[in-house]
């Protein structure tokens, strides 16, 4: 993923999180590829790691995922552009 | 690139603030809690305080798992990970919380198998790793991590992982801020929402804020201008005389919240009667434990564990700075008996603690200057 992309859903990576227990430390990545119920994900510094993917199903290769604690908890890549813009209007 | 620029745009968070200039009443005062420690890291880390008119205040709020834990736990947490047949695994943070007897990194010192673990899902990994041992996870976080332990659990208990548990201190976001409102001590105008627990919660949970007490809510993200947007959207509600709960964190948090992870949690989870928050005091059902289902891989019955309530150090004052009755440098222990390198409380030990922001991001010297004029 972009680092674009991550600034728009926070600024966390994988290697750098902040407080992991702390509800605020989201990290975005997005999907390389799906194996059952994990996923390989990428974030914007390049780095990997599996996910667990169950509370976002279905996924596809390529969607931007919120992560923390090793689980996605939401899905960012919808509409990234034009939500961008509307918050910064 | 493109979303740096707009997201921390200089330009765009001038005329936001002086947005935020107009809709302030200048007879008023007008005080705003981020219950999130996340926040408050983006507002001292880019210095959005300052741009805020002088009669706006931002209080801090007691959204940090790890600062508001009661010492008590800590020394359970210790007994458990002291037992030669287990691996105790945790978050990092939780290493330097000091119990009674020292924090776990100590214990560690002295001989104790403690790993950090980066998710639940890497301690399943380790009990997996090792039939032969016991592996302990201790549990910590509000609503946004506690959908990775409820997973963890469920892929345990389909894995028949019966050498795993889970030492459970998850809490929840609404009975800490309802405490907060109905506390006599404290007046507060409005709230900035947690951003990433609404994701799983959604933003229906804070409807009763304004229904019953009267006050805002923007659930925010964590970028300066989503902040600055969700004082402005706060300021124009108190401008209005609207009272309501939005969503600046639209891109991210759905009204409804994550379903599938709070179908997920309400299998593993049950509410605990009582539980104690630092500087708090207990708070009715403002926890979980492991529900009927999971009983078996709930670390409190499957070892004793001593339960004892251990009081905070006399000199800390973390409670009142939790509360945003103080702020972090008014404490009289802060910066000086009380360091990130040698934390007396909590607030001072996690990344995400009011105190460390204040310390780190260099709040203490001009504020504490500011007090003495």
């Amino acid at each position: 993923m972009t680092g674009s992309e991550s600034i728009f859903a926070g600024a966390c990576t994988l290697e750098h999180d902040g407080c992991v227990v702390c509800s605020d430390s989201g990290i975005p990545v997005r999907v390389v590829s799906l194996e059952g119920d994990d996923a390989v994900c990428v974030d914007a510094a390049g780095m990997r790691a599996t996910i667990a993917v169950e509370y976002v199903a279905p996924i596809a290769v390529g969607d931007v995922l919120l992560t923390h604690g090793g689980i996605a908890i939401g899905k960012v890549a919808e509409a990234v552009e034009e939500k961008a813009h509307e918050v910064c209007q | 690139m493109k979303y740096v620029n707009e997201f921390r745009n200089a330009k765009i968070a001038q005329a936001v603030a002086a947005e935020i200039a107009s809709l302030a009443d200048p007879n008023r005062h007008y005080k705003i809690m981020e219950v999130c420690g996340g926040h408050t890291h983006t507002i001292y880390r880019h210095g959005i305080k300052d741009l805020l008119p002088e009669q706006v205040e931002l209080v801090h709020g007691p959204g940090c798992p790890v600062c508001v834990l009661p010492m008590g736990r800590v020394d359970d947490g210790i007994a458990v990970a002291e037992r030669p047949d287990v691996i105790f695994t945790c978050f990092g943070d939780m290493m330097r919380v000091p119990g009674s007897r020292g924090n776990l990194l100590e214990i560690k010192a002295q001989g104790a198998d403690i790993r950090m673990v980066y998710s639940p899902l890497d301690a399943l990994r380790i009990a997996r790793e090792n039939p032969e041992r016991e592996v302990v996870f201790f549990a910590i976080g509000f609503e946004t991590t506690a959908p990775s332990t409820a997973l963890t659990l469920q892929r345990a208990k389909r894995e028949k992982i019966n050498n795993f548990s889970v030492f459970c201190n998850h809490v929840t976001i609404v009975p800490p801020v309802r405490a907060l409102l109905d506390s006599p001590d404290l007046r507060l105008d409005a709230f900035i929402g947690p951003g990433h627990v609404s994701t799983v919660i959604g933003c229906r949970p804070y409807e009763f804020m304004p229904k019953d007490y009267g006050k805002p809510v923007v659930v925010a993200g964590f970028e300066p201008l989503d902040l600055l947007q969700s004082i402005m959207m706060l300021m124009q509600q108190l401008s209005d005389g609207r009272c309501e709960v939005e969503n600046q964190y639209r891109r991210i948090v759905p009204w409804e919240g994550n379903l599938q992870a709070l179908k997920s949690m309400a299998e593993v989870f049950e509410l605990r009667p009582f539980f104690e928050w630092r500087g708090l005091g207990f708070i009715a059902q403002s926890a979980l434990k492991l529900s009927a289902g999971f009983a078996d891989f709930d670390a409190e019955l499957r070892y004793s564990v001593p339960g004892v309530r251990v009081a905070d150090p006399k000199a800390c004052q973390c409670g009142e700075v939790l509360k945003g009755v103080l702020k972090p440098w008014e404490c009289r222990v802060f910066g000086t008996a009380c360091t990130p390198e040698h934390p007396l409380g909590t607030l001072m030990v996690s990344s995400e603690g009011a105190c460390a922001a204040y310390f780190n991001f260099g709040r203490k010297t001009r504020e504490v200057v500011g007090a003495a004029e």
